[in-house]
């Protein structure tokens, strides 16, 4: 298992090799000149030539992404063409922030997901099953700034019981975490139901059945942990996603996270951020592959042996 | 499964906890009234000192050498202080100089006010002043405001003498301009450029407390302040204790804010929002013309057919400037009436080009394009009002066969392109940030600043040339003043662009705020601000 880990994690020098060349050239044959878009309308000649030489922007390509890659070995990302700041400590600035919410966002979704597709699974066709995946339908079909904007209104202006913006109380996580979770929730809960009912008409569960197995027992030790593995999958998948940004909801309730970051950084042609930004949520998207994958043989043995 | 569970249970134990760590502490005043910031509940207990604002952007950089952009500006403001200040009318009067005396053109002697004392305890110096300036003049990210700057010599402990690079008359308003702000030499080079930027330090009411990238930035009262704002008595501190900045980009939600008390002062409102404020009870509308012609309809004078005038006097009489503006901006600012806003010292208004279809196809029939041609306007992408704008124009120049592709552009690919001659039209404009029709005229309509420098629309004429040649070096006022006079009519005549748009500053504020003026500058002199 540990060399496994290793050896993922040695997979990952090639990708972020890769990545880091894709995104530097990406970044090199964008049209629009950083300097012209830091200094403005006006500026005089002279000025944005000056900025280009201090930005490097006057090297050849090659020459550029070498030092980058050289810098990057040593943990040096650049610095920020707007605010002039390290690229790592902007990110590290924000990054916790998108983490706290992916993380709030994702077990708001499991914990309603998975329970309603289990009841679902289990009373196929029922009431239940019909408002849970006419619930599920919803939440997937509703766009993340509507829901936003209708949560601000009846608990902001309507009931004043929570802030509509910001992050600085606990409280104003509220809102962002329920407009985020509620939408992954509706996509965990059809995953849960359609993989239950496959599982649940295995031959071990109608044995286990025969066996006079309490129903309980049956569904939540025998059914469910065979059914997680798409699950998981899933949840990680939507996990690893979130954490490249949420951007609409981030934008809506003013959190100041990567994606909204990473987008203004877009538009500003601040390409050290962008370049730092794409790079490290590469990284952290192959980190959460690896957890999941990990997480796969806690869940199923079989696939722990497989891990060489 | 157990083990997931408990595995679970501590992962969501180690994110509460990192998330509780996670969060700043509330900022604390100088004298310990420490508010939450951010909510309803807490701006109750907020008391009456403690200013809370929402706005779209954040600062980019705290350093005045390191950027140019409004919202940095305005903080810039409180945290510092420059040489001399600006009135309402824009007349220049003392900031941290108390005196300054013209050697000839380009030499001019500034006197200090004595004991002023930086956020640090440092006591201002002749050397902070040239190290700032001198620092300005060098840095290219504010170029447009001080690069007029050759050297700043210190004479004495309290003067120092600035000379330009060329004789430069309005050098006052650029100097009083935040880019001129004066920073300690001693902190800048103790933690350097970057980490100052952060952490700056200044002489202004109110020092820096605390920011939190992205989400907010916190100021507090200075309380050893020593020296003179415009508007507050010598001697006097302000009333506010705390100021914070909170960054909400969504238009709507920055409104709700303001509406729910969750903020005090609303920073920029969008277009779309004025009349919902303008309707709220408890909210007040700011609407004050600014600097800015916002957007003209520009020709590339240098591109045929625009080069020659009789199509461009077509075009201005086939549109209908004042349903353009009506229209496409909602009824707010006003329509433009010359090469400069009326905010502006010297500006001249002219007589808006009434649409006159009759005489625009004769013009066409003159030039020898009485069956039109094609030709295409830029947009910034991002800008709806202006793409509306583009959207009736294009319809309205079909009345004499122009058929008009319009091409949405977002700033990268706009600016060089059009920097470039690349366009035939483009809908742009100016900010003459320094309020001297020097900053308005100069980038835009000289022909030496073809592209980048300003002039996008490549116009050329050389008595145009003379004339604010003449305005930038004479120190005789009156001389300026007829220099700008005759350039507005020629250019007017000339029509290298129509003017559509003159903008305002959209601000709000809480009905019990008192004090909070809004200035064409878009740059608030908080520190007069009293919540009641």
């Amino acid at each position: 298992m540990y060399k496994y880990i290793l050896k993922r994690l040695l997979m990952m020098i090639p990708i972020i090799l890769g990545v880091s060349f894709v995104i530097f050239f990406m970044t090199y044959i964008t049209p629009g000149d950083p300097a012209i878009m830091t200094l403005g309308e006006g500026a005089p000649p002279e000025a944005i030539e000056a900025l280009r030489e201090e930005m490097g922007l006057n090297d050849p390509f090659l020459v550029r992404y070498v030092t980058y890659v050289v810098n990057m070995v040593q943990g040096d990302l650049g610095n920020s063409f707007m605010t002039r700041r390290g690229v790592v400590d902007e990110i590290m600035d924000r990054f916790p922030t998108t983490l706290m919410l992916a993380f709030y966002g994702t077990v708001l979704s499991v914990l309603i997901g998975i329970p309603l597709g289990i009841i679902s699974a289990t009373k196929q066709y029922s009431i239940f099953d019909n408002a849970a995946t006419a619930a599920g339908l919803l939440g997937v079909s509703i766009p993340n700034f509507w829901l936003g904007l209708m949560l601000i209104i009846l608990f902001s202006i309507n009931l004043g019981w929570l802030p509509p913006s910001g992050i600085a109380t606990p409280s104003a996580w509220i809102l962002p975490v329920i407009t985020l979770g509620t939408g992954s929730a509706a996509m965990v809960m059809r995953i849960t139901r359609s993989s239950m009912l496959e599982v649940i008409r295995q031959d071990y569960i109608r044995t286990a059945r025969a066996k006079g197995q309490k129903e309980s027992v049956i569904i939540w030790k025998h059914a469910l942990r065979n059914a997680l593995i798409p699950v998981v999958t899933a949840v990680g998948l939507d996990f690893g996603f979130l954490l490249g940004g949420a951007v609409l909801t981030e934008s809506i309730y003013a959190v100041p996270g990567l994606g909204r970051f990473m987008v203004d950084s877009i538009r500003t042609r601040d390409f050290p951020i962008i370049q730092g930004g794409v790079l490290f949520l590469a990284i952290v998207f192959s980190l959460v592959n690896l957890l999941v994958d990990i997480l796969y043989a806690y869940i199923d043995p079989r696939i722990k042996s497989q891990y060489k | 499964m157990k083990k997931i569970l408990v595995l679970a249970a501590l992962v969501i134990s180690a994110m509460l906890l990192l998330t509780a760590c996670g969060q700043d502490a509330p900022p604390a005043a100088e004298n310990g009234t420490a508010n939450d910031a951010g909510t309803p509940a807490a701006n109750g207990a907020a008391g009456e000192t403690h200013l809370l604002v929402v706005q779209p952007m954040a600062a980019a950089n705290l350093d005045p050498s390191l950027t140019n952009d409004v919202p940095s500006a305005r903080v810039f403001h409180l945290i510092y202080q420059t040489l001399v200040y600006q009135d309402a009318d824009l007349n220049i009067i003392p900031g941290l100089a108390t005196e300054w005396e013209f050697l000839d053109a380009q030499t001019v002697v500034f006197t200090l006010r004595e004991g002023v004392r930086f956020h640090n305890g440092n006591i201002l110096t002749a050397d902070d002043v040239a190290f700032s300036l001198n620092r300005a003049g060098q840095s290219p990210h504010i170029a447009a405001i001080t690069s007029f700057i050759y050297e700043v010599e210190v004479l004495n402990d309290n003067q120092v003498k600035l000379i330009s690079e060329y004789p430069f008359a309005p050098m006052l308003s650029h100097l009083a301009h935040q880019a001129a702000s004066i920073v300690n030499r001693e902190e800048v080079e103790r933690v350097g450029d970057e980490a100052h930027g952060q952490n700056p330090v200044g002489t202004g009411p109110f020092r820096f407390h605390n920011l939190v990238a992205g989400d907010r930035l916190e100021l507090v009262r200075f309380e050893d302040f020593n020296s003179v704002v415009p508007g507050l008595p010598e001697g006097q501190l302000p009333a506010v204790e705390q100021i914070t900045f909170r960054i909400v980009p969504e238009a709507g939600v920055r409104t709700i804010e303001l509406e729910t008390g969750s903020a005090h002062l609303l920073f920029d409102a969008a277009a779309t929002e004025v009349a919902r404020i303008r309707e709220h009870n408890d909210l007040v509308m700011l609407e004050v013309p600014n600097l800015a012609l916002n957007t003209w309809l520009g020709f590339n004078n240098q591109r045929a057919p625009f080069d020659d005038i009789r199509v461009r006097q077509a075009i201005a009489y086939a549109i209908d400037i004042e349903s353009i503006v009506d229209v496409a901006w909602a009824g707010l600012g006003q329509v433009a009436t010359g090469p400069i806003p009326t905010t502006i010292r010297g500006a001249l208004e002219f007589p808006i080009i009434p649409q006159n279809i009759e005489r625009a196809r004769e013009l066409m029939a003159e030039a020898g394009l009485a069956d039109g041609f094609s030709t295409n306007v830029w947009v910034n992408e991002g800008n709806a009002m202006r793409a509306d704008a583009a959207t009736m124009i294009q319809a309205q120049l079909r009345a004499l066969n122009i058929e008009t592709q319009i091409n949405i552009y977002e700033w990268g690919i706009l600016l060089p392109a059009t920097a470039a001659g690349e366009h035939d039209m483009s809908l742009m404009g100016w900010t003459s940030v320094t309020g001297d029709p020097d900053y308005g005229l100069f980038p835009v309509y000289h022909s030496s600043n073809w592209g980048d420098a300003g002039n996008r629309n490549f116009y050329s004429n050389p008595r145009v040339d003379e004339l604010l040649d003449l305005g930038r070096t004479s120190s005789d006022d009156a001389v300026r003043m007829e220099a700008y006079r005759e350039a507005q009519i020629l250019i007017m005549e000339d029509l290298p662009l129509i003017p559509l748009w003159q903008s305002v500053e959209l601000h709000a504020s809480r009905n019990n705020i008192e004090g909070f003026t809004v200035t064409p500058s878009g740059v608030f002199p908080l520190w007069n601000v009293v919540i009641h």
